[in-house]
């Protein structure tokens, strides 16, 4: 039994009379985080108003949408990689993939999005200097379709990629380049196409948009790196000798080092153009909080560049923690200029954020009941020992939590 | 087909009964031992010039000679298509190169070299061609090329010196001296190592900085703003560069022989790599596409019709046609695994890319009137040909000097797969080795001692009468057991002065021997920062040196020399003589100018490094290629016989030495 489930049961036991203690019984936990979640959007509604509560509230689901979305191909380059190293990832890895359970949590709070399209979007009448076909299927049929088909298809490799979680590997046979590949190239479509649909068009004066075909990518590389950078805050740290521990740090500097660097390429090249609706896009969002915001960005790369020459886990689980803030931060800097003409992050932001958590806390167990495939057994080194509690269980492993509770036990 | 190749793990690991290889075949040929490896590449090399290679040289020349007096007709606006192909090239094969040796993939020795020379003479001739770039970020891709590959050789330049042994031959003097004294020391393989993948990092900041620097240099001059123009530029520089090193790892491994070496795994990996970065390619030029209908305005879209239906189809279906359709053929295992079709396949992609490079010039003179008569176009296309001839001309050569594949890391790759690949234990009483040992130990090499149960002093050499030197060296059949002798040695009460030496490197005895070397890092920042700070200097002089009034007129021919382009760019119609000036635009060729720096940083601390550990004897060529262990007294007393019992009282798995060669056992030297 897990220190969790004997604090659970103990409170059962005292009779859980407390409000806190009601709410930290962890079989009732999901239901109360769906509770607050309610409760703070209600909150957000009556505190600024629809209009100023959903692109809060667009911005807090594309925070949620990061996790599995992002998590999705840095699965993938990990079991590719472990196929060329002696000893795999385990328990980041399993981490990640208990990420991937959030995909239809993030489609079930995506309902909302087109039916608020109208006042997130410039409507098939507006004129602008997007392309007519953007412009058509910025009506919320269209919008819908479309969601439910990016949703249907990253569920589908969500499914494919979390399946092999908890099985010994060769049980499970591999992810192949071929599988791989199709797996990167579709997801990479996907985002593509759903970062520019969601992300990029947001804004319902059309003077305010812009375009750039690297957007995509940029969205992707800030979801990744969000979701590496909460698995790494999350996951237990390997067990064995040190040298033997897979180094963590540097993948999560090279996604911070490509995400940085696709934002300056994009500015870059935006500027060099002197496009004037990419001058209004930025100037939007280079406000006070907006250039503190950069500086913060390019703060923590440097500082996970320079923690590469000597990593270690708290020095990682610090730039971890800085670059969910940064990128947090950044998906709310994507969204709510268009709506407030500059940046900042308000009692709303927070509100829906917080909602959207507990929302998605409520959901994910429902949601791991009906696909069982998603519901990941972690795998790491010691689980079987930790739970059997059999001779030669280090302390780590005893204190190690599952980081997705196992069909088993819900 | 060689048996396919048994995981290594380490025996404490939980997984070590399952593959280490998810499918293919073997990526070094099962006969290969750390001798044969030697001795074929350095034969290839030292081995007189066969017929086919002058043939070869000698078809290089004609479209050499063509390029040289077509090159003043060629239209600048190609010339510099005909640049930014080759950097395309260069940045492609060290971006390919650094990332295998940074991802310390073992298998890359087999086309590490090949990858680095291509890179190196791609960026030569680069600069040869009106540059689009600029020239501080040119300048760092030859800089961190050459950094890259010259560090990367110096293992294998002190093979070929003892190879060729102290003979007074014009090319023992050259390999002596460019081997900088390298004798396979622990910390001199530490340095190499931290050197290499130093400079492989830099080389990658270099290559990505000069791609994206040709990307903001196509949008200041022209229309095409396309923000995934830089990523694609990367994409499809990786893609010509696996290209072109697949058409070459087939050329290399059918003209030398070297089919154990670079073996059909390779080809394999190299198909796939085509295959997934044409994917990558055709995803940006896929979304460029459809940004442009979906959101793009009505000039972008008749920009977007005029590249597929109007004056840019050709360069645009060419591209299409030649450089990304035959990546997808990679999807048919035969193919991957037939090295003609591969090596056909690769070099189709690596020309049919430069049609991307041509169009960007195209666009660049839309408007300019570009000619497009037929006697230009074709002297275009003779100077290609010519620039590929030069290309091929230059491989010859340098392959006549160095060896086509990295021996020291095709070792390592040996001494990991092949069981029996390790050094053979060196001939006891042999007279060259007695002599080499003589001359080593200062003669002062009274016995040896082989293998197990015999017992030190045992066929003792006579004395040679000169001052004695009371050293020992061990030798080993693999590092494994070097270490192990060595944490031995160590853990006595007054260790003696242990040194290790070998012929790959040695990470193990390096930590045994609590060897280190950190002035690497702090040589590449201080010479990354430096170089950033005088470019950024240089560039704020320039600036103010623009003004009215300015107060720098005195640096004003260093700015202007600094920012003006060539004067045969500058001549071309497109191109403006002098770059906006604007902080953002010089972020990028200030990461080049500090990738240049570092780059030197670490040669100057390899170098300092290899001077460090040159001293102490020199060590028998003959017992080159083994592992060795030199003992020297560190403290009186000093009992070389007691060590040597010492040493071979170890168990035959855990450090028991193939042989010891030193003073008489049983008496003490003080």
């Amino acid at each position: 039994m897990s220190a969790e489930e004997k604090g659970g049961a103990a409170r059962k036991a005292a009779g859980a009379k407390s409000a806190s203690g009601y709410f930290l019984d962890p079989d009732r936990r999901p239901a109360a985080a769906f509770a607050v979640g309610i409760g703070c959007l209600l909150l957000a509604l009556h505190h600024a108003g629809l209009s100023r509560l959903t692109p809060a509230y667009l911005a807090a689901w594309t925070c949620l949408l990061a996790l599995p979305a992002g998590a999705l191909p840095v699965v993938i380059m990990i079991e590719r990689a472990d196929a060329w190293r002696p000893q795999p990832e385990t328990a980041l890895l399993e981490t990640l993939r208990g990420l991937l359970v959030l995909m239809p949590v993030a489609a079930l709070l995506a309902l909302p999005i087109p039916l608020a399209a109208p006042l997130l979007y410039a409507g098939p009448g507006s004129a602008g200097p997007d392309g007519p076909l953007a412009l058509f299927g910025a009506a919320p049929p269209f919008l819908a379709l479309r969601l439910g088909l990016y949703f249907a298809l990253w569920t589908g490799l969500a499914l494919l990629f979390a399946r092999r979680g908890g099985e010994p590997w060769a049980k499970a046979g591999r992810i192949d380049d071929g599988r791989a590949v199709l797996g990167l190239g579709l997801h990479t479509v996907v985002g593509t196409l759903a970062a520019g649909d969601l992300v990029m068009s947001v804004g319902t004066n059309p003077a305010l948009r812009f375009h750039a075909s690297a957007f995509g990518l940029l969205v992707l590389a800030a979801w990744s790196s969000l979701a590496l950078a909460a698995a790494i805050l999350v996951a237990p740290p390997d067990v064995g000798p040190a040298r033997r521990r897979h180094d963590r740090l540097t993948p999560l500097a090279v996604l911070l080092l490509v995400w940085a660097g696709l934002h300056l390429v994009q500015f870059l090249m935006l500027g060099a153009a002197a496009d004037p609706e990419a001058a209004a896009w930025y100037r939007l969002r280079s406000g006070s909080a907006g250039r503190a915001l950069a500086l913060s960005a390019a703060a923590v790369v440097a500082l996970a560049a320079v923690l590469t020459l000597r990593p270690g886990e708290n020095r990682t689980r610090l730039v971890a923690a800085f670059a969910v803030a940064i990128h947090l931060a950044e998906l709310f800097w994507f969204v709510t200029p268009a709506f407030r003409g500059s940046f900042r992050i308000g009692l709303t932001d927070v509100l829906a954020l917080a909602g959207l958590v507990g929302l998605a806390m409520g959901l994910a167990p429902v949601v791991r009941r009906l696909v069982p495939g998603l519901a990941v057994t972690p795998a790491w080194p010691g689980r079987e020992r930790a739970r059997s509690g059999a001779p030669g269980l280090v302390a780590g492993d005893r204190a190690r939590k599952p980081v997705v509770r196992p069909p088993e036990a819900s | 087909m060689t048996e396919r190749p048994q995981p290594v793990f380490p025996s404490s690991s939980p997984l070590s009964s399952r593959p280490a290889f998810l499918y293919g075949a073997a990526v070094i040929g099962a006969g290969e031992t750390v001798a044969s490896i030697g001795e074929a590449l350095t034969t290839a090399v030292l081995a007189p010039a066969s017929g086919g290679w002058r043939l070869a040289v000698a078809g290089t020349l004609p479209p050499i000679l063509v390029w040289i007096a077509l090159r003043p007709s060629v239209p600048a606006a190609l010339g510099a298509a005909g640049a930014g192909w080759w950097i395309g090239i260069a940045a492609g094969c060290l971006m390919i190169s650094g990332l295998l040796l940074l991802a310390d993939v073992a298998w890359r020795c087999g086309i590490a070299r090949l990858a680095q020379s291509a890179a190196l003479l791609g960026a030569g001739l680069a600069a040869l061609h009106p540059v689009p770039a600029h020239p501080v970020s040119l300048a760092a891709l030859i800089v961190t090329g050459f950094g890259l590959w010259a560090a990367a050789l110096l293992p294998d330049l002190a093979v070929l010196r003892d190879r060729l042994g102290a003979g007074p031959h014009r090319r023992t003097r050259l390999y002596r001296a460019l081997s900088l004294g390298w004798r396979g020391s622990a910390l001199q393989w530490l340095a190499w190592e931290r050197a290499c993948r130093g400079l492989a990092l830099l080389g990658i900041l270099a290559a990505v900085a000069v791609l994206i620097d040709l990307a903001l240099a196509a949008a200041l001059r022209t229309d095409r703003h396309d923000t995934l123009l830089p990523i694609a530029l990367l994409v499809e520089a990786v893609l010509s560069g696996a290209g072109l090193i697949a058409a070459l790892a087939v050329v290399l491994r059918r003209s030398l022989g070297l089919g154990g070496l670079v073996t059909g795994r390779h080809l394999d990996i190299l198909g796939r790599l085509i295959l997934a970065f044409g994917l990558a390619a055709l995803y940006c030029h896929v979304t460029e596409i459809v940004t442009a209908i979906l959101y793009g305005d009505a000039a972008e879209r008749a920009r977007l019709t005029r590249r597929l239906l109007g004056d840019e189809a050709p360069a645009f279906w060419t591209f299409m046609l030649a450089g990304l359709l035959p990546t997808q053929f990679c999807w048919i295992p035969a193919i991957r695994r037939s090295p003609a079709a591969l090596g056909l396949t690769g070099a189709l992609v690596a020309c049919g890319l430069g049609a991307d490079h041509v169009l960007a010039a195209r666009i660049a003179a839309a408007g300019t009137g570009l000619p497009d008569r037929l006697p230009e176009l074709m002297a275009a296309g003779a100077a290609a040909l010519g620039s590929v001839g030069l290309f091929v001309l230059g491989l010859l050569l340098l392959f006549r000097l160095v060896p086509p594949v990295s021996i020291a890391e095709t070792r390592r790759l040996a001494l990991l797969h092949n069981p029996q690949a390790g050094p053979s234990p060196p001939p006891i009483g042999h007279p060259a080795l007695r002599g080499a040992m003589q001359g080593a130990m200062q003669g002062v090499v009274q016995g040896a001692v082989q293998g197990a149960g015999q017992e030190p002093g045992q066929g003792a050499m006579p004395r040679t009468g000169r001052d004695p030197s009371p050293g020992l060296v061990a030798v080993f059949a693999s590092e494994a057991g070097l270490a192990e002798a060595a944490r031995e040695l160590s853990a006595s009460d007054a260790p003696p002065r242990l040194d290790a030496f070998g012929p790959v490197p040695m990470p193990e005895a390096g930590a045994a021997l609590h060897r280190d070397e950190r002035s690497l890092n702090r040589f590449a920042l201080s010479g990354a920062f430096l170089a950033a700070a005088a470019y950024i200097v240089v560039r704020a002089a320039g600036f103010v040196g623009e003004l009215p009034s300015g107060i720098a007129d005195g640096l004003m021919g260093v700015a202007v020399s600094a920012w003006t382009l060539s004067p045969s760019l500058s001549s071309l119609p497109v191109l403006p003589p002098v770059w906006p000036l604007s902080w953002a635009m010089a972020a990028v060729p200030a990461l080049s100018a500090a990738a240049a720096g570092g780059s030197v940083g670490i040669a100057v601390a390899l170098l300092r490094a290899l001077r460090g550990a040159r001293t102490g004897r020199p060590l028998p060529s003959d017992l080159a290629g083994h592992f060795l262990l030199t003992v020297e007294p560190a403290s009186e007393p000093f009992n070389p016989a007691a060590l040597a019992r010492r040493l071979m009282s170890l168990p035959a798995s855990a450090g028991r030495p193939l042989a010891v060669y030193g003073p008489a056992a049983g008496r003490p030297l003080r």
